[in-house]
């Protein structure tokens, strides 16, 4: 393939077997580590003012140390594929960094491609992280145990995951979506550090169904991050599969705004399906939260504000299927069905907490199904606190173990209650 | 030139590389404008030779383009780039001149038969040097037509598609359009019958799309205001159009959506949508004033700069539009006027934010939805409240206002907040909250 390598003119195409010498231990169980010879395909590619490509033939290949930051724009590490090209990686760092550059300035147009990434017996670190980047894409890219997978933080824009999957993520995040505060510079960047405009589709991460990881976060959106748009996710295992929540760090407390997600599964999430405890309009269509060990399905806290869910599923969960705190939130063709699985019908399937401010459901259903034989049975299916205006219209409260609704509804029209 | 080849070695398509084949320099010194047409022209040979196609092969470089390159004529002929928007940098275009770029065209020179199997992938242009002038792609006469991994800045009008059917658009940036009375992307048709083609634009997929001017409400030099380029139109016989991740920002209207001629023949038909904003246009997010059936979810239409959120004309049909928010609008968040239209689980809110004098100010003379049109419900969602943040002043006259004679429903919705009432005129209503 050298024939995509030139002079500073054109892109130059980096190969790290044939060009750097990197060492493919396709049959060799332990190999040499080839972190120098990437290191030094990423360091002609930093210096490269026209960008690179660094091409990764088949084969497999071992990563024993870290490897450099990218830092220059342009850039893509390409690989043959996700079954084609592995790369096994151990140790404790981080495996690809984009950005972090002292100089504040932001790297454009960067990726990774075609890369089956092994971390079976990595204690800690990213398999990729990036900030201060611009036009960042991930695609084809399958990891295998990752200690943590992916961390984008502010300043990062345009990122975009196509065909992703982590598999058994170990650490405490599956992707970390890191935005800081409102408006916040953070040097030595000079734009705000928000996470904003992230795309992904096709994306699984799946962490350990087990008591033991129940800080683990899946995909965790956190401070200012804006307009992210997801289709075709699986979030499955873990401590929390969904989270979305207020910066910890950032000089004020900001929270995210816009999370358009079409065709989300999580499933079997250890502490909590979806916990959105901090979110400015949040809308969910075909999703489906189920299953989670021992707690809640999904959890909207106090400043959770316009949520609108159409086509949903909850159920199987541990205790509440849903649990509204925060300021208004309408769903259609939602079915709660069957939580409360702690066996003491006791948690109801939708719970409206105190200081809730308008939640709202048209044609949707809390209740227990009758074509399924459980003993766990939702003690309402809705139950709320005086003050919480609620609507329902068109809905079923049906087969709940005390009664359909605990509380007076605000507006009531064309509902089944038993 | 050489073949793409099969595993055993067989010859599957010509393969012409434009720096090998036919002498293109890339290094945006060179004009390459010949060097590229050449090999296009050769391409269309071999394409119509073997029936099957041909590959135009772009290495990676900065190639300088000062004219038209040739119309791509035949069937199957490609034209591959190694990066263009996503990622990296591979094959730059730099365009200059006031001709049109790329063009597809089944009817050029008097032919009279639709072309199939067009690409055109990985490459980048800015066409900063164009001067606002000509068009970036164009189609007629095309069925199957990808356009994919493509980035374009500082152009003057993006993409026109006539008579071309089975369009996939993936990873395709517009960025900045600069004409004025321009346009972004526009998709036509009359209805008519051409060569025996019904003249429409038919099934089109556009996923992770960007279109946007530069300009938004003063930002041209001298502050002066670009009110003109729509985004995207879809004008006349444009049918089955699927939207999934696209954002259509700071135009004159984001979506425009009307007659070929703005008052008679077909309209369009089947317009769907997904996770998609019209945000931060200088007029309406969404200008939909003739089309049967439109279904929209999960999508954003805010900040208009000086107009409604959306607004449904009088030839606005079947209209249904889940879990999606309309807000911050100059006038109403949504105007219908047309025939049948369903809002479910949406929120409307902080519209209103001008003064009858256009002056930016919480005056609360405007509603949220504002319904002239026949069959209009609502089911779930607001218009009116929203605790988000309490100390945003901007309230709706009304949530909603029924000034005409058709069926307006409200059910289960929330409609406080509001500054002169819930509801006005004569609204259905089932199972809201008022006050």
């Amino acid at each position: 393939m050298s024939f995509f390598k030139g002079t500073n003119t054109i892109t130059p195409w980096i190969n790290v077997v044939t060009d750097q010498n990197a060492n493919n231990n396709y049959f060799s169980p332990v190999g040499t580590d080839v972190a120098q010879a990437v290191n030094t395909a990423i360091a002609l590619a930093n210096a490269s003012d026209k960008g690179a490509v660094i091409f990764i033939p088949p084969g497999r290949y071992y990563v024993n140390s870290a490897f450099d930051a990218i830092q220059a724009n342009f850039v893509r590490i390409v690989g043959a594929g996700s079954g084609l090209t592995t790369l096994v990686c151990n140790g404790t760092s981080n495996v690809f960094t984009f950005g972090y550059k002292s100089t504040g300035e932001n790297m454009v147009m960067l990726g990774i491609q075609g890369l089956r990434i092994e971390c079976n017996t990595k204690t800690a670190g990213y398999v990729f992280r990036a900030r201060g980047v611009d036009y960042v894409t991930l695609s084809d890219i399958y990891v295998d145990s990752p200690f943590d997978g992916i961390l984008t933080e502010g300043p990062c824009y345009n990122i975009l995951l196509r065909d992703v999957t982590l598999q058994t993520v170990r650490g405490n995040y599956g992707w970390w979506i890191k935005g800081y505060g409102r408006d916040e510079l953070i040097s030595p960047y000079t734009s705000s550090a928000h996470a904003q405009i992230i795309k992904f589709y096709n994306v699984t991460i799946e962490g350990q169904n087990t008591a033991s990881t129940p800080t683990s976060r899946l995909l965790c959106a956190e401070g200012a991050n804006y307009s992210l748009y997801a289709d075709t996710i699986r979030l499955i295992g873990g401590g929390t599969g969904l989270t979305l929540r207020s910066n910890a760090e950032g000089t004020s407390t900001s929270y995210g705004e816009f999370f358009h997600c079409v065709n989300m599964f999580i499933a079997n999430s250890y502490v909590m399906g979806a916990n959105i405890s901090a979110h400015n309009d949040v809308e969910l269509t075909n999703i489906t939260v189920a299953n989670c060990a021992t707690g809640p399905g999904m959890h909207f806290n106090t400043r959770s504000n316009n949520i609108r869910i159409v086509n949903g599923s909850v159920y199987d969960n541990f205790n509440e299927g849903i649990i509204f705190q925060g300021n208004t939130m309408t769903m259609s063709s939602v079915d709660v069905f069957n939580n409360s699985r702690r066996g003491l019908n006791s948690n109801s399937g939708i719970l409206i907490t105190t200081g809730a401010n308008g939640f709202t459901m048209v044609g949707s259903s809390s209740g227990n199904t009758s074509s399924r034989s459980v003993v766990e049975n939702q003690q309402y299916g809705i139950n709320f606190a005086a003050g919480a205006r609620v609507i329902a219209v068109g809905c079923r409260f049906v087969g709940n173990a005390t009664r359909g609704v605990n509380g007076t509804l605000t507006a009531n029209a064309g509902n089944l209650f038993s | 030139m050489s073949f793409l080849k099969g595993l055993t070695g067989e010859k599957i398509l010509p393969w012409i590389d434009v720096k090998a084949d036919h002498g293109a320099i890339g290094d945006n010194v060179a004009d390459d404008t010949s060097a590229i047409s050449a090999a296009i022209s050769a391409a269309n040979s071999l394409a119509q030779q073997n029936a099957r196609g041909a590959i135009v092969f772009i290495p990676p470089g900065n190639y300088k383009i000062t004219g038209a390159l040739t119309t791509i004529t035949q069937n199957g002929v490609k034209i591959i780039g190694t990066g263009g928007c996503f990622p990296g940098g591979g094959s730059g275009f730099y365009c200059s001149g006031s001709a049109d770029v790329f063009t597809a065209n089944g009817f050029f020179g008097g032919a009279t038969t639709v072309i199939k199997d067009i690409v055109i992938s990985g490459i980048r242009i800015d066409a900063s040097g164009k001067n606002k002038a000509g068009t970036i792609v164009t189609t007629n006469a095309v069925n199957g037509f990808i356009l994919d991994n493509f980035y374009v800045v500082n152009y003057g009008n993006g993409m026109l598609n006539t008579l071309t059917s089975n369009m996939l658009l993936r990873e395709v940036d517009f960025q900045w359009a600069q004409a004025l009375n321009g346009f972004a992307w526009k998709m036509q048709g009359t209805g008519n019958s051409i060569n025996g083609y019904e003249d429409k634009v038919e099934n089109v997929e556009a996923y992770n799309v960007n279109v946007t001017t530069r300009y938004f409400k003063g930002d041209l030099p001298g502050g002066a205001n670009d009110n003109t380029i729509d985004i995207v139109s879809c004008l006349g016989a444009v049918n089955n159009i699927y939207l999934d991740t696209v954002t259509f920002l700071k135009g004159r209207h984001g979506l425009v959506l009307d007659h070929y001629d703005g008052s008679t023949g077909p309209v369009p038909r089947n317009i769907v949508a997904k996770n998609s904003d019209f945000e931060y246009n200088y007029g309406k997010g969404i200008n939909a004033r003739a089309v049967n059936s439109l279904q929209f979810d999960n999508i954003y239409s805010h900040g208009s700069g000086f107009e409604r959120g959306m607004d449904f004309g009088p030839k606005a049909n079947n209209i249904k539009i889940t879990a999606s928010s309309c807000h911050d609008h100059w006038l109403q968040g949504i105007v219908f006027e047309g025939n049948g239209m369903t809002l479910t689980a949406t929120d409307v809110y902080w519209n209103s934010q001008n003064n009858s004098s256009g002056v930016y100010a919480s005056t609360n003379t405007h509603s949220g939805i504002y319904v002239t049109g026949k069959d209009f419900t609502m089911l779930g969602g607001t218009s009116g409240i929203n605790p988000q943040r309490p100390s945003n002043s901007f309230k709706h006259a009304y949530g909603i206002d029924n000034a005409g004679s058709g069926r307006v429903q409200a059910i289960g919705v929330r409609l406080n907040g509001n500054y002169l009432g819930a509801t006005n005129g004569t609204v259905t209503s089932l199972g809201n909250i008022t006050t």
